[in-house]
């Protein structure tokens, strides 16, 4: 469902429906002009194009909406493993119905584009949970192992749960690293990389070094915000 | 067939709720029907909805500014206002003034009334404040608004056309009751019925255990369901009784309220790893304590889980964004957990021992009725003396037989073990047998889960544990006689509602007629016990000591149209134990075909 054409569809056919509407109210008062003396007969010519017209501006809003969360899906399409949770990440168009009023009242404001939005909720995440983004903007060459293990732990805690919330990770390659593996023909070398001395083609022995990873699921909130951000933790001021 | 589709339990916690369902369209054989925990959408952050199967009980109320923008919305709550679940909790941590907690503590707090708008209790002017009820209505909204979502598609499905069943804990007495009532009523739930928390978790146990629980209890036993919440803790005594061949249950009794539980623990913990660091010279701000107490939750159940462990490191980051510089290093060790939390908590004691009350000094600030005993094993002891003896006369056991553990706290098997252990001598000297464990399915969620099992059973036909109403209540009344200056007027206790009396039914007090005044107010005092089970209706006692407390009064307005005012008309009490688990009292002129419904004083 391309977007562009569907807007178009829109626009033609809620005209077309109207404009024939309109028609036959003005022919109604061609042949009775008394109407246009009480209001019914203004009313049968002014209605068609204002419902019309305010269709229109819902139908353009919705179409509007639809945008980000389209691009949520495609993002994750290249990464090739299925995602379970389809429905979290792109939410239902029923859900986002509660804002319409406020896109109708502002529509030239910025939507936030989709890949931005994945990357300040993770980021923000892994911030809020493990103050990610603090310990790697930190200069910590001035300080001794033991704090700085002291403060990793903390890291790593808080981390570890937000990706454990968010993400289903598991390896590429569930055997144990050092034990030998077989690389068959057909093998995706975007999976698996082979590294070291390479001849000839596959099938190949070789050595697991490293057993990879990759997400198995993708459970990311959902994001209502309408506004674009560039903030991934805001600036904290106490009221003393 | 008009019968709802889901059949929905919630847990409504004193700092979680969890609503589980059964979609009776699932399967056929509804026995063997899964009990689904319902993901609850909530804000985790500003401008994100998740979806978890907890929803944290607390509210925060935002300033004007961080409604603006709409990232506090949900569809259901346009404008922001009152931030329910997760996001709350972690936001209302560092503006303590505008979060509302414990809203189901101050449900069941007498001194206080629960209708106005307290909560939270310090917060600044602008804050418009929210009373227990209220406050409690909005947990409920919240589950609604977000079922009705996601869940129902057509206006049949909606959350408040189903079969509810709410749990409330077992030592909520009338009051409690009625007023959990009426704040489901207010966020437009009018079928609910309520069941007591010990009881739920008992009834997620025979579901988890379906045919096969009889090979574990039989006829004789009597099962202690020891509940520990986070905020609460919750004793019953539940009997398996045997009735021509069949297989009873019986709750027999439940405890006092005692607001004490696994954040008390986790909070004692905090306090002595923070004074350890004052030792030091490093001095925690409030934000830094939150983060201390749930560090030292999560190094407690490690040290509790691994016996091998002596030492745990507990960090408290940098508040700045200097994080490794400002890191504050301090760790719990084993022998802090077991003198604090085992000692502190649970210590060893005798089956004649009793809670202990500190007489409190001076003036106290406005709060919740927080225990003076934290020992919650003296608090069991008290329950248990005072119960099994009953027990003992009636049915030939001398205390409990099982004992069914509920609540997160309990999730460390050494915590389990030592309450067993404290237990079992108690038991060798009455000669019982040891205590046997009935395992918990979930000990966070089996409530709920129960609570939707327990409709399951009431629709479906099943084994239901009878026991009727937990306490027993009577009126205050005045004894004539000279007054003598210095000493209040001795009241008599009658007994109106005997304890066990069960749902749906009625009783009267035939031979007893008072005298209304009609124009004026009639109030009553309002008493109750869970330890006189004996007491009949229309029994005047004397001389109750501390076996019978006062909880409120009852109040009605005398106004008949048709009578003069100041005329005396002749009634009598009636009082009905709902099929919801309320009670309605009323008194009843038969000649003139009147009857006045007396209502609870929650006004403190």
């Amino acid at each position: 469902m391309k977007n562009s054409n569907l807007h178009r569809n829109i626009l033609v056919s809620s005209l077309l429906c109207f404009g024939s509407l309109t028609g036959l109210a003005g022919a109604a008062v061609y042949f009775d002009p008394t109407l246009m003396n009480n209001w019914i007969g203004p009313a049968m010519l002014g209605a068609p194009p204002a419902i019309g017209l305010i269709f229109y501006l819902i139908a353009r809003s919705w179409t509007k909406e639809m945008v980000p969360s389209q691009d949520v899906e495609k993002t994750v399409e290249p990464a090739e493993e299925k995602i379970t949770t389809g429905p979290e990440t792109a939410p239902p168009l029923d859900k986002s119905d509660a804002f319409n009023h406020q896109i109708t009242k502002s529509p030239n404001h910025q939507i936030p584009h989709a890949s931005e939005i994945a990357i300040v909720q993770t980021l923000g995440l892994l911030q809020r949970e493990g103050r990610l983004i603090d310990f790697l903007q930190e200069d910590i060459e001035a300080y001794d192992d033991a704090q700085i293990g002291a403060a990793v732990r903390e890291v790593h805690r808080g981390c570890k749960a937000a990706l454990k919330e968010v993400f289903g990770l598991s390896p590429v390659l569930k055997a144990a690293e050092g034990s030998q593996v077989e690389i068959e023909e057909d093998f995706d070398p975007t999976r698996i990389k082979l590294i070291g001395n390479i001849r000839g083609n596959p099938p190949f022995k070789g050595t697991l070094r490293h057993c990879g990873w990759k997400f198995t699921e993708i459970h990311l909130p959902e994001w209502t915000a309408k506004e674009k951000t560039d903030v991934l933790a805001p600036a904290e001021v106490e009221i003393l | 067939m008009n019968e709802p589709r889901y059949i929905v339990g919630i847990d409504l916690g004193t700092t979680n709720c969890v609503l589980s369902y059964i979609d009776t369209q699932e399967e056929h054989d509804l026995t063997a029907t899964p009990i689904n925990i319902f993901q609850v959408p909530q804000l985790v952050a500003p401008g994100e909805i998740g979806e978890k199967d907890l929803l944290p009980s607390f509210i925060y109320l935002p300033t004007d500014q961080e409604k603006q923008g709409g990232r506090l919305t949900m569809s259901w709550n346009p404008f922001g206002d009152r931030v329910v679940g997760t996001y709350a909790k972690s936001r209302g941590a560092e503006v303590p003034g505008r979060l509302v907690v414990s809203a189901k503590s101050w449900l069941c707090h007498t001194g206080v009334d629960r209708t106005a708008p307290i909560l939270p209790t310090d917060a600044p002017e602008d804050v418009q404040k929210l009373s227990p009820i209220v406050a409690t209505a909005s947990y409920l909204r919240h589950l609604k608004a977000a079922w009705n979502q996601t869940v129902a598609k057509e206006s049949k499905d909606r959350l408040e056309e189903q079969a509810i069943y709410l749990t409330i804990p077992a030592s909520f007495d009338a009051v409690a009751r009625e007023l959990t009532v009426k704040a489901a009523s207010s966020a437009g739930f009018d079928n609910i019925t309520l069941l007591e928390e010990p009881q739920a978790a008992f009834y997620a146990w025979l579901h988890a255990r379906r045919d096969s629980w009889k090979e574990e209890v039989g006829p004789g036993d009597l099962i202690l369901v020891c509940d520990i919440g986070g905020g609460t803790t919750d004793f019953s005594l539940i009997r398996v009784t045997s009735e021509d061949g069949e297989f009873g249950l019986e709750r027999v009794a439940v405890g006092d309220h005692i607001l004490l539980g696994g954040d008390n623990m986790d909070l004692a913990l905090a306090y002595s790893l923070s004074e350890g660091l004052k030792a030091k010279g490093t001095r925690l701000d409030y934000l830094q304590m939150q983060t201390l107490w749930h560090n030292a939750r999560m190094a407690k159940e490690k040290l509790l889980a691994d016996q091998e462990i002596s030492e745990v490191p507990v960090v408290i980051p940098g508040r700045g964004s200097g994080l490794v510089g400002g890191t504050v290093r301090t760790a719990l060790r084993k022998e802090q957990v077991e003198s604090l939390m085992l000692e502190g908590f649970l210590p060893t004691c005798k089956s004649n021992e009793r809670p202990q009350h500190h007489p409190r000094l001076g003036l106290q600030e406005m709060g919740l009725p927080y225990v003076s005993d934290t020992a919650i094993t003296r608090h069991l002891a008290r329950f248990l003396d005072i119960h099994s003896d009953k027990s003992d006369s009636s049915q030939g056991v001398p205390g409990p037989t099982a004992i069914l553990f509920n609540g997160g706290v309990l999730k460390p098997r050494i915590i389990r073990r030592r309450i067993l252990e404290i237990i079992a001598p108690w038991l060798r000297k009455k000669g019982s047998p040891e205590l046997k464990e009935l395992a918990s399915p979930d000990l966070d969620l089996a409530v709920a889960q129960g609570a939707s099992y327990y409709g399951l059973v009431c629709r479906e036909g099943g084994l239901r544990i009878r026991g009727g109403i937990a306490r027993s209540y009577y009126m205050g009344i005045e004894i004539a006689r000279p007054a003598v200056p210095g000493l209040p007027p001795a009241i008599k206790a009658l007994c109106v509602v005997p304890q066990g009396m069960e749902e749906g039914s009625s009783v009267s007090l035939p031979e007893r007629t008072f005298g209304l005044v009609v124009g004026q107010p009639v109030e009553f005092r309002f008493l109750a016990s869970t330890i006189r089970p004996d007491d009949s209706v229309g029994d005047l006692i004397n001389d109750w000591d501390e076996t019978i407390e006062p909880i409120t009064t009852l109040q009605t307005s005398v106004e008949a149209s048709g009578i003069e005012p100041g005329t005396v008309i002749p009634v009598q009490l009636e009082a009905t134990v709902t099929e919801i688990g309320t009670l309605a009292l009323s008194l009843v002129s038969k000649e003139k075909d009147l009857r006045f419904d007396l209502e609870f004083n929650v006004r403190g």
